[in-house]
Protein backbone atom coordinates (compact mmCIF):
# COMPACT_ATOMS: atom_id res chain seq x y z
CA UNK A 1 0.00 0.00 0.00
CA UNK A 2 1.67 3.23 -1.14
CA UNK A 3 1.65 6.35 0.98
CA UNK A 4 2.87 9.79 -0.02
CA UNK A 5 3.78 12.30 2.65
CA UNK A 6 3.57 16.01 1.85
CA UNK A 7 4.92 18.51 4.35
CA UNK A 8 3.26 21.68 3.08
CA UNK A 9 5.50 24.08 5.04
CA UNK A 10 8.73 22.47 3.85
CA UNK A 11 7.83 21.26 0.37
CA UNK A 12 5.42 23.93 -0.83
CA UNK A 13 5.91 27.10 1.21
CA UNK A 14 5.69 28.18 4.83
CA UNK A 15 3.56 31.26 4.08
CA UNK A 16 0.54 29.93 2.28
CA UNK A 17 -1.11 32.23 -0.19
CA UNK A 18 -4.62 33.00 -1.44
CA UNK A 19 -7.26 30.80 -3.05
CA UNK A 20 -6.42 31.15 -6.73
CA UNK A 21 -3.21 31.26 -8.75
CA UNK A 22 -4.17 34.59 -10.28
CA UNK A 23 -4.29 36.18 -6.82
CA UNK A 24 -0.73 35.38 -5.84
CA UNK A 25 2.00 32.84 -5.17
CA UNK A 26 1.59 29.66 -3.14
CA UNK A 27 -2.13 29.55 -3.75
CA UNK A 28 -4.49 26.74 -2.82
CA UNK A 29 -5.21 26.11 -6.49
CA UNK A 30 -1.49 25.79 -7.21
CA UNK A 31 -0.96 23.35 -4.36
CA UNK A 32 -3.95 21.23 -5.37
CA UNK A 33 -3.04 21.07 -9.06
CA UNK A 34 0.71 20.66 -8.72
CA UNK A 35 1.13 18.53 -5.61
CA UNK A 36 -2.03 17.23 -4.01
CA UNK A 37 -3.95 15.90 -7.00
CA UNK A 38 -0.98 14.07 -8.58
CA UNK A 39 -0.25 12.46 -5.20
CA UNK A 40 -3.93 11.67 -4.72
CA UNK A 41 -4.08 9.89 -8.07
CA UNK A 42 -0.79 8.07 -7.57
CA UNK A 43 -0.91 6.82 -4.01
CA UNK A 44 -3.45 5.03 -1.92
CA UNK A 45 -2.98 7.36 1.00
CA UNK A 46 -1.74 10.94 1.11
CA UNK A 47 -0.57 12.28 4.47
CA UNK A 48 -0.44 16.05 4.80
CA UNK A 49 1.83 17.50 7.49
CA UNK A 50 0.72 20.89 8.78
CA UNK A 51 3.13 21.88 11.55
CA UNK A 52 5.84 23.59 9.47
CA UNK A 53 3.47 26.25 8.16
CA UNK A 54 4.02 29.81 9.40
CA UNK A 55 0.93 31.57 8.08
CA UNK A 56 -2.06 30.42 6.09
CA UNK A 57 -5.43 31.56 4.83
CA UNK A 58 -8.64 29.62 5.20
CA UNK A 59 -9.29 29.98 1.50
CA UNK A 60 -6.02 28.20 0.73
CA UNK A 61 -7.20 25.05 2.54
CA UNK A 62 -10.73 25.32 1.23
CA UNK A 63 -9.56 25.57 -2.35
CA UNK A 64 -6.94 22.84 -2.03
CA UNK A 65 -8.85 20.21 -0.08
CA UNK A 66 -12.43 21.37 -0.65
CA UNK A 67 -11.59 21.70 -4.33
CA UNK A 68 -10.28 18.14 -4.43
CA UNK A 69 -13.42 16.93 -2.66
CA UNK A 70 -15.58 18.77 -5.17
CA UNK A 71 -13.81 16.95 -7.99
CA UNK A 72 -13.53 13.43 -6.59
CA UNK A 73 -16.27 13.41 -3.95
CA UNK A 74 -16.05 13.98 -0.21
CA UNK A 75 -16.12 10.34 0.78
CA UNK A 76 -13.30 9.22 -1.50
CA UNK A 77 -11.17 12.23 -0.64
CA UNK A 78 -11.62 11.93 3.11
CA UNK A 79 -10.79 8.24 2.93
CA UNK A 80 -7.56 8.87 1.08
CA UNK A 81 -6.24 12.18 2.44
CA UNK A 82 -5.03 12.14 6.05
CA UNK A 83 -3.57 14.90 8.14
CA UNK A 84 -0.75 14.97 10.64
CA UNK A 85 -0.15 17.80 13.11
CA UNK A 86 0.79 18.30 16.74
CA UNK A 87 0.79 22.06 17.21
CA UNK A 88 -1.90 22.61 14.61
CA UNK A 89 -4.10 19.66 15.45
CA UNK A 90 -6.99 22.11 15.79
CA UNK A 91 -6.90 22.65 12.02
CA UNK A 92 -7.62 19.04 11.11
CA UNK A 93 -11.35 18.83 11.99
CA UNK A 94 -11.89 22.20 10.38
CA UNK A 95 -10.32 21.18 7.08
CA UNK A 96 -12.15 17.88 7.14
CA UNK A 97 -15.40 19.73 7.71
CA UNK A 98 -14.70 21.91 4.68
CA UNK A 99 -14.04 18.74 2.67
CA UNK A 100 -17.34 17.25 3.81
CA UNK A 101 -19.33 20.44 3.35
CA UNK A 102 -18.79 20.83 -0.37
CA UNK A 103 -21.28 21.44 -3.11
CA UNK A 104 -20.74 19.00 -5.93
CA UNK A 105 -20.84 20.59 -9.37
CA UNK A 106 -24.09 19.90 -11.23
CA UNK B 1 6.74 97.68 -17.78
CA UNK B 2 3.55 96.55 -19.39
CA UNK B 3 0.43 98.11 -17.91
CA UNK B 4 -1.75 95.61 -16.09
CA UNK B 5 -5.34 96.26 -17.08
CA UNK B 6 -8.16 94.57 -15.18
CA UNK B 7 -8.90 92.41 -18.20
CA UNK B 8 -5.29 91.31 -18.62
CA UNK B 9 -5.02 90.63 -14.91
CA UNK B 10 -8.13 88.41 -14.98
CA UNK B 11 -6.77 86.58 -18.02
CA UNK B 12 -3.41 86.01 -16.34
CA UNK B 13 -5.05 84.65 -13.20
CA UNK B 14 -7.26 82.33 -15.24
CA UNK B 15 -4.29 81.12 -17.29
CA UNK B 16 -2.14 80.47 -14.24
CA UNK B 17 -4.92 78.46 -12.60
CA UNK B 18 -5.46 76.48 -15.80
CA UNK B 19 -1.76 75.73 -16.15
CA UNK B 20 -1.61 74.66 -12.55
CA UNK B 21 -4.52 72.27 -13.01
CA UNK B 22 -2.96 70.85 -16.17
CA UNK B 23 0.34 70.34 -14.40
CA UNK B 24 -1.38 68.50 -11.59
CA UNK B 25 -3.29 66.31 -14.01
CA UNK B 26 -0.08 65.43 -15.85
CA UNK B 27 1.58 64.41 -12.63
CA UNK B 28 -1.37 62.23 -11.73
CA UNK B 29 -1.72 63.87 -8.37
CA UNK B 30 -1.29 67.24 -6.84
CA UNK B 31 1.96 68.77 -5.67
CA UNK B 32 2.91 69.24 -2.09
CA UNK B 33 1.55 72.01 0.02
CA UNK B 34 2.61 75.45 -1.18
CA UNK B 35 4.43 74.17 -4.26
CA UNK B 36 1.93 75.54 -6.73
CA UNK B 37 1.71 78.80 -4.83
CA UNK B 38 5.47 79.32 -4.93
CA UNK B 39 5.54 78.52 -8.66
CA UNK B 40 2.78 80.98 -9.34
CA UNK B 41 4.27 83.74 -7.24
CA UNK B 42 7.64 83.36 -8.98
CA UNK B 43 6.08 83.27 -12.43
CA UNK B 44 3.88 86.34 -12.01
CA UNK B 45 5.84 88.72 -9.78
CA UNK B 46 3.71 91.71 -10.81
CA UNK B 47 0.60 90.12 -9.36
CA UNK B 48 -0.12 90.42 -5.65
CA UNK B 49 1.50 87.37 -4.00
CA UNK B 50 -0.92 84.66 -3.07
CA UNK B 51 -0.74 83.69 0.60
CA UNK B 52 0.73 80.29 1.38
CA UNK B 53 -2.26 79.20 3.36
CA UNK B 54 -5.62 80.34 4.47
CA UNK B 55 -6.50 80.20 8.17
CA UNK B 56 -5.24 76.91 9.61
CA UNK B 57 -7.91 74.39 10.43
CA UNK B 58 -7.39 72.99 13.87
CA UNK B 59 -8.61 69.53 14.79
CA UNK B 60 -8.35 68.72 18.44
CA UNK B 61 -8.74 65.18 19.74
CA UNK B 62 -9.36 64.68 23.44
CA UNK B 63 -9.65 61.88 25.99
CA UNK B 64 -9.60 58.17 25.22
CA UNK B 65 -9.68 57.64 21.47
CA UNK B 66 -11.16 54.16 21.51
CA UNK B 67 -12.96 53.11 18.35
CA UNK B 68 -13.83 49.63 19.56
CA UNK B 69 -15.32 50.45 22.95
CA UNK B 70 -16.53 54.01 22.37
CA UNK B 71 -17.33 54.11 18.65
CA UNK B 72 -19.81 56.98 18.71
CA UNK B 73 -17.69 59.48 20.62
CA UNK B 74 -14.52 58.44 18.81
CA UNK B 75 -16.04 58.58 15.33
CA UNK B 76 -17.49 61.99 16.13
CA UNK B 77 -13.93 63.18 16.73
CA UNK B 78 -12.14 61.28 13.99
CA UNK B 79 -14.58 61.93 11.16
CA UNK B 80 -13.95 65.67 11.60
CA UNK B 81 -10.82 64.97 9.53
CA UNK B 82 -13.00 63.62 6.71
CA UNK B 83 -14.96 66.85 6.61
CA UNK B 84 -12.00 69.10 5.88
CA UNK B 85 -12.30 70.51 2.40
CA UNK B 86 -9.57 72.79 1.14
CA UNK B 87 -11.73 74.11 -1.75
CA UNK B 88 -8.61 74.24 -3.88
CA UNK B 89 -6.94 76.79 -1.63
CA UNK B 90 -3.72 76.11 0.22
CA UNK B 91 -4.74 74.72 3.57
CA UNK B 92 -2.90 73.97 6.73
CA UNK B 93 -4.42 71.43 9.10
CA UNK B 94 -3.22 71.42 12.68
CA UNK B 95 -3.84 68.24 14.60
CA UNK B 96 -3.79 68.82 18.33
CA UNK B 97 -3.30 65.61 20.30
CA UNK B 98 -2.18 67.19 23.56
CA UNK B 99 -5.27 66.10 25.40
CA UNK B 100 -5.34 62.51 24.18
CA UNK B 101 -5.07 60.03 27.06
CA UNK B 102 -4.98 56.82 25.03
CA UNK B 103 -5.63 55.56 21.54
CA UNK B 104 -6.59 52.05 20.43
CA UNK B 105 -5.30 50.18 17.37
CA UNK B 106 -8.34 50.76 15.21
CA UNK B 107 -8.43 54.49 15.97
CA UNK B 108 -4.71 54.73 15.30
CA UNK B 109 -5.17 53.26 11.83
CA UNK B 110 -8.12 55.54 11.21
CA UNK B 111 -6.03 58.53 12.16
CA UNK B 112 -3.06 57.43 10.03
CA UNK B 113 -5.25 56.87 6.99
CA UNK B 114 -6.95 60.25 7.30
CA UNK B 115 -3.70 62.13 7.82
CA UNK B 116 -2.20 60.40 4.77
CA UNK B 117 -5.33 61.15 2.75
CA UNK B 118 -5.29 64.82 3.70
CA UNK B 119 -1.55 65.11 3.15
CA UNK B 120 -1.87 63.67 -0.35
CA UNK B 121 -4.17 66.46 -1.43
CA UNK B 122 -2.58 69.29 -3.37
CA UNK B 123 -1.74 72.30 -1.22
CA UNK B 124 -2.71 70.68 2.06
CA UNK B 125 -0.17 70.45 4.82
CA UNK B 126 -0.88 68.47 7.95
CA UNK B 127 1.04 69.11 11.10
CA UNK B 128 0.40 68.35 14.71
CA UNK B 129 1.70 67.89 18.17
CA UNK B 130 1.38 65.82 21.27
CA UNK B 131 3.03 66.28 24.63
CA UNK B 132 6.21 64.35 25.42
CA UNK B 133 4.93 62.54 28.49
CA UNK B 134 4.87 58.80 28.90
CA UNK B 135 1.20 57.95 29.13
CA UNK B 136 0.15 54.74 27.42
CA UNK B 137 -1.75 56.48 24.66
CA UNK B 138 1.07 58.79 23.71
CA UNK B 139 3.69 56.06 23.87
CA UNK B 140 1.57 54.38 21.20
CA UNK B 141 1.79 57.46 19.04
CA UNK B 142 5.54 57.58 19.39
CA UNK B 143 5.86 53.87 18.67
CA UNK B 144 3.82 54.40 15.54
CA UNK B 145 6.37 57.03 14.54
CA UNK B 146 3.59 59.51 14.48
CA UNK B 147 6.03 62.35 14.06
CA UNK B 148 6.73 60.96 10.61
CA UNK B 149 3.04 60.91 9.80
CA UNK B 150 2.69 64.46 10.92
CA UNK B 151 5.68 65.46 8.82
CA UNK B 152 4.21 63.84 5.72
CA UNK B 153 6.54 60.82 5.66
CA UNK B 154 4.59 57.82 6.91
CA UNK B 155 6.76 54.91 8.05
CA UNK B 156 6.80 52.01 5.65
CA UNK B 157 7.20 48.58 7.13
CA UNK B 158 8.14 50.01 10.48
CA UNK B 159 9.06 47.36 13.01
CA UNK B 160 9.19 48.06 16.69
CA UNK B 161 12.24 46.97 18.66
CA UNK B 162 11.29 47.07 22.30
CA UNK B 163 8.16 48.85 21.27
CA UNK B 164 4.52 48.10 21.64
CA UNK B 165 3.28 47.96 18.11
CA UNK B 166 4.20 47.15 14.53
CA UNK B 167 2.53 49.27 11.89
CA UNK B 168 2.56 48.47 8.19
CA UNK B 169 1.46 51.07 5.69
CA UNK B 170 0.19 49.52 2.47
CA UNK B 171 -0.96 52.72 0.84
CA UNK B 172 2.14 52.87 -1.34
CA UNK B 173 1.64 49.31 -2.46
CA UNK B 174 -2.01 49.90 -3.37
CA UNK B 175 -3.92 46.72 -2.83
CA UNK B 176 -1.83 44.61 -5.18
CA UNK B 177 0.94 43.64 -2.83
CA UNK B 178 -0.77 41.35 -0.40
CA UNK B 179 1.34 38.43 0.68
CA UNK B 180 1.64 36.11 3.59
CA UNK B 181 4.84 37.96 4.45
CA UNK B 182 2.87 40.74 6.11
CA UNK B 183 1.03 38.32 8.38
CA UNK B 184 4.35 36.63 9.19
CA UNK B 185 5.88 39.96 10.15
CA UNK B 186 3.00 40.84 12.48
CA UNK B 187 3.03 37.30 13.85
CA UNK B 188 6.74 37.43 14.69
CA UNK B 189 6.36 40.84 16.27
CA UNK B 190 3.57 39.71 18.59
CA UNK B 191 5.33 36.45 19.39
CA UNK B 192 8.38 38.47 20.43
CA UNK B 193 6.29 40.73 22.66
CA UNK B 194 4.26 37.92 24.21
CA UNK B 195 5.96 34.50 24.00
CA UNK B 196 3.04 32.93 25.91
CA UNK B 197 0.69 33.12 22.93
CA UNK B 198 -0.30 29.64 21.74
CA UNK B 199 0.10 28.49 18.14
CA UNK B 200 -3.63 28.69 17.64
CA UNK B 201 -3.76 32.25 18.99
CA UNK B 202 -0.88 33.34 16.78
CA UNK B 203 -2.51 31.60 13.82
CA UNK B 204 -5.76 33.45 14.47
CA UNK B 205 -3.98 36.80 14.61
CA UNK B 206 -2.12 36.18 11.37
CA UNK B 207 -5.21 34.68 9.74
CA UNK B 208 -7.13 37.87 10.52
CA UNK B 209 -4.42 39.78 8.65
CA UNK B 210 -4.29 37.47 5.61
CA UNK B 211 -8.07 37.15 5.28
CA UNK B 212 -8.68 40.87 5.60
CA UNK B 213 -5.92 41.75 3.15
CA UNK B 214 -7.34 39.27 0.68
CA UNK B 215 -10.74 40.90 1.09
CA UNK B 216 -9.09 44.27 0.49
CA UNK B 217 -7.56 43.04 -2.71
CA UNK B 218 -10.62 41.27 -4.05
CA UNK B 219 -13.53 43.36 -2.75
CA UNK B 220 -12.64 46.66 -1.10
CA UNK B 221 -11.90 48.71 -4.18
CA UNK B 222 -14.17 46.90 -6.61
CA UNK B 223 -13.19 47.60 -10.19
CA UNK B 224 -11.36 50.82 -9.34
CA UNK B 225 -8.20 51.53 -11.29
CA UNK B 226 -4.97 50.86 -9.37
CA UNK B 227 -4.28 54.58 -8.91
CA UNK B 228 -7.69 55.04 -7.29
CA UNK B 229 -7.03 52.29 -4.77
CA UNK B 230 -6.12 53.81 -1.48
CA UNK B 231 -4.40 50.82 0.04
CA UNK B 232 -4.56 49.57 3.59
CA UNK B 233 -2.96 49.72 7.02
CA UNK B 234 -2.19 46.89 9.39
CA UNK B 235 -1.11 47.15 12.99
CA UNK B 236 -0.11 44.48 15.50
CA UNK B 237 -0.03 45.61 19.09
CA UNK B 238 0.68 44.24 22.52
CA UNK B 239 -0.60 46.03 25.60
CA UNK B 240 1.42 44.91 28.61
CA UNK B 241 -0.93 46.38 31.18
CA UNK B 242 -3.94 44.38 30.00
CA UNK B 243 -1.99 41.45 28.46
CA UNK B 244 -3.88 42.06 25.24
CA UNK B 245 -2.50 41.18 21.83
CA UNK B 246 -4.37 42.63 18.91
CA UNK B 247 -4.28 43.16 15.20
CA UNK B 248 -6.29 45.72 13.28
CA UNK B 249 -6.65 46.07 9.55
CA UNK B 250 -8.10 49.09 7.79
CA UNK B 251 -8.95 49.84 4.19
CA UNK B 252 -10.64 52.86 2.63
CA UNK B 253 -12.77 50.90 0.19
CA UNK B 254 -16.48 50.56 -0.49
CA UNK B 255 -17.41 48.67 2.68
CA UNK B 256 -19.02 45.30 3.30
CA UNK B 257 -22.63 46.34 2.65
CA UNK B 258 -21.78 47.69 -0.77
CA UNK B 259 -19.95 44.47 -1.61
CA UNK B 260 -22.83 42.15 -0.74
CA UNK B 261 -25.80 44.38 -1.55
CA UNK B 262 -25.40 43.75 -5.29
CA UNK B 263 -26.66 40.24 -4.72
CA UNK B 264 -29.66 41.35 -2.68
CA UNK B 265 -30.54 44.61 -4.35
CA UNK B 266 -33.88 43.31 -5.59
CA UNK B 267 -34.62 40.74 -2.93
CA UNK B 268 -35.16 43.09 -0.02
CA UNK B 269 -33.65 40.51 2.30
CA UNK B 270 -31.85 43.07 4.46
CA UNK B 271 -33.48 46.19 5.73
CA UNK B 272 -30.38 47.98 7.02
CA UNK B 273 -26.66 47.96 6.43
CA UNK B 274 -26.30 46.70 10.01
CA UNK B 275 -28.26 43.58 9.02
CA UNK B 276 -25.98 43.13 6.02
CA UNK B 277 -22.76 43.49 7.99
CA UNK B 278 -24.07 41.15 10.68
CA UNK B 279 -25.01 38.54 8.07
CA UNK B 280 -21.65 38.89 6.33
CA UNK B 281 -19.68 38.43 9.57
CA UNK B 282 -21.92 35.50 10.50
CA UNK B 283 -21.07 33.84 7.19
CA UNK B 284 -24.69 33.91 5.97
CA UNK B 285 -23.83 35.96 2.90
CA UNK B 286 -20.72 36.29 0.76
CA UNK B 287 -19.90 38.58 -2.12
CA UNK B 288 -20.04 35.78 -4.66
CA UNK B 289 -22.87 33.89 -3.00
CA UNK B 290 -20.82 30.66 -3.16
CA UNK B 291 -21.10 28.39 -0.15
CA UNK B 292 -17.39 27.65 -0.08
CA UNK B 293 -16.42 31.30 0.54
CA UNK B 294 -16.12 33.26 3.76
CA UNK B 295 -14.31 30.48 5.64
CA UNK B 296 -11.80 32.90 7.12
CA UNK B 297 -14.38 34.88 9.06
CA UNK B 298 -15.92 31.55 10.07
CA UNK B 299 -12.59 30.43 11.52
CA UNK B 300 -12.16 33.70 13.46
CA UNK B 301 -15.76 33.67 14.66
CA UNK B 302 -15.41 30.21 16.08
CA UNK B 303 -12.08 31.10 17.63
CA UNK B 304 -13.49 34.05 19.59
CA UNK B 305 -16.70 32.26 20.50
CA UNK B 306 -14.88 29.48 22.32
CA UNK B 307 -13.19 31.44 25.12
CA UNK B 308 -13.50 34.56 27.20
CA UNK B 309 -11.16 37.45 26.47
CA UNK B 310 -11.34 37.18 22.68
CA UNK B 311 -13.13 39.75 20.56
CA UNK B 312 -13.58 40.17 16.84
CA UNK B 313 -14.89 43.58 15.84
CA UNK B 314 -15.88 44.54 12.32
CA UNK B 315 -16.75 48.14 11.48
CA UNK B 316 -17.99 48.94 8.01
CA UNK B 317 -20.81 50.66 6.14
CA UNK B 318 -22.03 52.61 9.21
CA UNK B 319 -22.31 49.44 11.26
CA UNK B 320 -20.29 47.71 13.93
CA UNK B 321 -20.55 44.07 15.00
CA UNK B 322 -18.49 42.52 17.80
CA UNK B 323 -18.22 38.77 18.25
CA UNK B 324 -17.02 37.15 21.45
CA UNK B 325 -17.68 34.20 23.70
CA UNK B 326 -21.07 32.76 22.91
CA UNK B 327 -21.83 34.86 19.83
CA UNK B 328 -22.50 38.50 19.06
CA UNK B 329 -21.57 40.70 22.03
CA UNK B 330 -22.63 43.97 20.51
CA UNK B 331 -24.03 45.37 17.30
CA UNK B 332 -24.89 48.95 16.53
CA UNK B 333 -25.20 51.52 13.82
CA UNK B 334 -22.43 54.10 13.73
CA UNK B 335 -21.64 57.36 12.03
CA UNK B 336 -20.83 57.01 8.35
CA UNK B 337 -17.18 56.61 7.40
CA UNK B 338 -15.30 55.29 4.41
CA UNK B 339 -13.81 51.83 4.51
CA UNK B 340 -13.69 48.79 6.74
CA UNK B 341 -11.87 48.14 10.00
CA UNK B 342 -11.41 44.66 11.46
CA UNK B 343 -9.86 44.19 14.89
CA UNK B 344 -9.06 40.92 16.66
CA UNK B 345 -8.13 41.15 20.34
CA UNK B 346 -6.87 38.34 22.56
CA UNK B 347 -6.54 38.95 26.28
CA UNK B 348 -4.57 36.36 28.25
CA UNK B 349 -5.47 36.21 31.91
Amino acid sequence: MSTIHIDIGKEFGDSLGPRFRKLGDHSGEEFRDDMLEPAFLKAETVVIHLDAIKTFSASFFEEAFGGLARKYGSKATLAKVRFSAVQRAYLIPMIQEWMTDVEMPA
Amino acid sequence: MRRLTPGLRAWLIARSSKEQRQRQRRRGKGGRYGEGVSDRNAKFPWLPPRPHFVDPREVRLVGDIDLIHKPDETLAQLTSLDRIESMGLPQRVMLDLKQVRSIDSAALLFLCSRIAKLGNRPHVEVSGNYPPNDSAGLRTLRDAEFDSFLNGAPPIHFRGGAKTLSLIDGTGAGSRLVTGGIATRINEFLKGRHPGLSTEELDALSLAVTECLENVRVHAYGDAKPERRKGWYVVGRYDESSLTSSVAILDMGVGIAKTVEVRFAFGGRFKTTLDMVEAATAGRVTASGAKNRGKGYGFLRRFVQREQGRRLTVMSSSAMVTWGKGGILEKRSTAAFTGTIVCLQITNT
